[in-house]
């Protein structure tokens, strides 16, 4: 028994699996900056559609209707690659000579020292843009709905009491648009949470990729076969992961509702 | 009565208001009204739904913008840009100026409902008027002690009576001590029983010496707290005196109409 119970610690605390272990905070990291983006993306793109011109009104809705219904896989692989090749393409028109493109033999970077070379936190940080751009195409629509059920009459009062514009958009309006927001706001952030399983896509070394690969039937040829195909266990973690991400995130929602209904949703426990 | 009206002749006029027009639309709801309010004087607004009060009163405070004419308060005229219907406010440093010593109260009350009594009081004050805070809660509770609700300080709007909510908000009318306040039928969205404590309220505003102007379906009460009283009819003004003079000695076929289905409500 006990010599199980080595076994199993040695086998899980083994180098692939700590680095599993560490791959947890780039879907985290990737989540957060995410669902911070989408929010901020969201205000942007509601005020960019309530605005008194027709030309940020229109690109305030092309936003929110385009890339909505854009799949965000597709986003994902486009919109980093598309970053990446035109920094390099801005690059080479500042850095290459005609005798380093003549040397250049690959079609891409025009030449060599153009190449933007990526790792694990420039994608990530990519990813996180990503993500907040595809949501935050609907935390606009949902932004913008929460601030058309603020009450009219209570923007009102805030102008009738001298208030600027600005004033009362942050005093009040934002301040209370919250509420409505938030139950939709819930929706977008699970979805966020979702997307992360997608890390993989850009080359980041993050939970599925991991799974994946320590699933796999383990053979070593001092050893012979460690495992066969144990992917269903690792995937069930994964599952257990997201679970609790779930429950954790209703959780917070519940206490962020509770701080920004004050007041406003306090009736029943007057 | 008469002797307060008298004696409002030789005093300046707080609000003049000068050959006013609005439409919405096709529909001409202002059709050149001009009125002054006096210093410490009362002014009602009477007349039926759709008669144009609330938008003659909305318009002292810009918060509808007039196709034509003029609104002074203290002699200062509101600057507008614009012709009809793009007409706009010029200057909106002035207007927050102008805004910020106006008191307005809502018939719907309009209190912000994310914040406490206390500080929807203290909210204009602060932020617009940008008085030190100590000074302005000070204030703010002598003023909620006043309408009769100062333990209610720390509640939030939703938890009080409809009542009590009219009177927080008069409360905030007044902490920003305003040339003038402006009631948009105060009471109209109350039960009877709530109506009386806000109308004892703007009585003793009325008393004394606030100036005031006043748009209202309670003829009774027009009458006891007004110095004078103006009738408005489609969007012009049918008639305008002392309460004994509109009550009393009606000239108007309109309003002796107006006055007898105001009985019967």
């Amino acid at each position: 028994m006990s010599d199980n119970l080595a076994f199993w610690l040695s086998y899980l605390t083994n180098g692939k699996h700590l680095t599993w272990y560490a791959s947890f905070q780039f879907t985290i990291f990737a989540a957060l900056a995410g669902g911070m983006l989408a929010v901020i993306f969201g205000l942007a793109g509601a005020t960019l559609k309530n605005s008194r011109f027709f030309a940020l009104r229109l690109i305030g809705s092309t936003y929110s209707s385009i890339v909505r219904g854009v799949p965000d896989v597709l986003f994902f692989l486009f919109f980093p690659l598309a970053f990446e090749q035109a920094v390099e393409w801005f690059m080479a028109s500042q850095v290459c000579t005609p005798e380093t493109l003549a040397a250049q033999s690959a079609t891409w970077p025009p030449c060599k020292e153009a190449n933007w070379f990526l790792g694990t936190p420039e994608y990530l940080i990519l990813a996180s843009v990503s993500l907040g751009l595809v949501y935050g195409a609907f935390a606009t629509n949902v932004i913008h709905g929460a601030m058309r059920s603020v009450p009219q009459g209570q923007l009102e009062a805030a102008r009738a009491y001298g208030m600027s514009a600005t004033q009362v958009l942050w005093r009040v309006h934002i301040r209370q648009m919250w509420v409505y927001a938030l139950p939709g706001l819930s929706n977008v952030w699970m979805l966020i949470v979702k997307a992360t399983s997608l890390l993989s896509l850009l080359q980041i070394a993050d939970i599925v990729l991991w799974a994946d690969r320590l699933g796999a039937p383990n053979y070593l040829s001092a050893v012979g076969l460690v495992h066969d195909d144990w992917r269903w266990r690792y995937y069930l973690v994964l599952f257990v992961f997201y679970i609790l991400v779930t429950f954790a995130s209703e959780k917070a929602f519940g206490a962020l509702m509770n701080r920004a209904g004050r007041g406003i949703l306090s009736e029943a426990r007057s | 009565m008469a002797q307060a009206a008298a004696a409002n002749a030789e005093k300046l006029p707080v609000v003049a208001i000068r050959d006013l027009h609005k439409s919405f639309g096709a529909l001409e709801v202002l059709k050149g009204i001009s009125f002054v309010a006096c210093e410490g004087e009362v002014v009602s607004l009477i007349g039926s739904s759709g008669s144009g009060k609330s938008t003659l009163l909305r318009c002292i405070n810009m918060l509808e913008v007039p196709d034509s004419g003029s609104v002074s308060i203290d002699g200062e005229e509101i600057k507008l840009s614009g012709d009809a219907p793009h007409r706009q406010i010029a200057d909106e440093r002035q207007i927050r100026r102008i805004r910020s010593e106006l008191g307005m109260v809502f018939q719907s009350f309009n209190l912000w409902a994310h914040l406490t009594i206390l500080q929807n009081v203290m909210e204009a004050p602060l932020i617009v008027q940008k008085r030190d805070r100590s000074e302005v809660e000070a204030e703010a509770r002598a003023m909620l002690d006043k309408v009769g609700i100062g333990e209610k300080a720390d509640a939030y709007p939703a938890q009080l009576s409809g009542g009590q909510q009219q009177r927080a908000a008069i409360a905030r009318a007044l902490c920003i001590n305003p040339r003038v306040m402006l009631f948009d039928e105060p009471t109209s969205a109350l039960d009877p029983e709530l109506e009386v404590e806000v109308l004892r309220v703007i009585k003793v505003l009325a008393d004394e010496g606030r100036t005031m102007v006043l748009v209202t379906h309670d003829m009774e009460f027009a009458r006891s707290v007004s110095d004078r009283v103006i009738f408005l009819h489609q969007g012009a003004i049918e008639e305008e005196g002392t309460p004994d003079q509109v009550f009393d000695a009606t000239q108007s076929a309109r309003l002796k109409q107006f006055l007898n289905a105001a009985k019967h409500d």
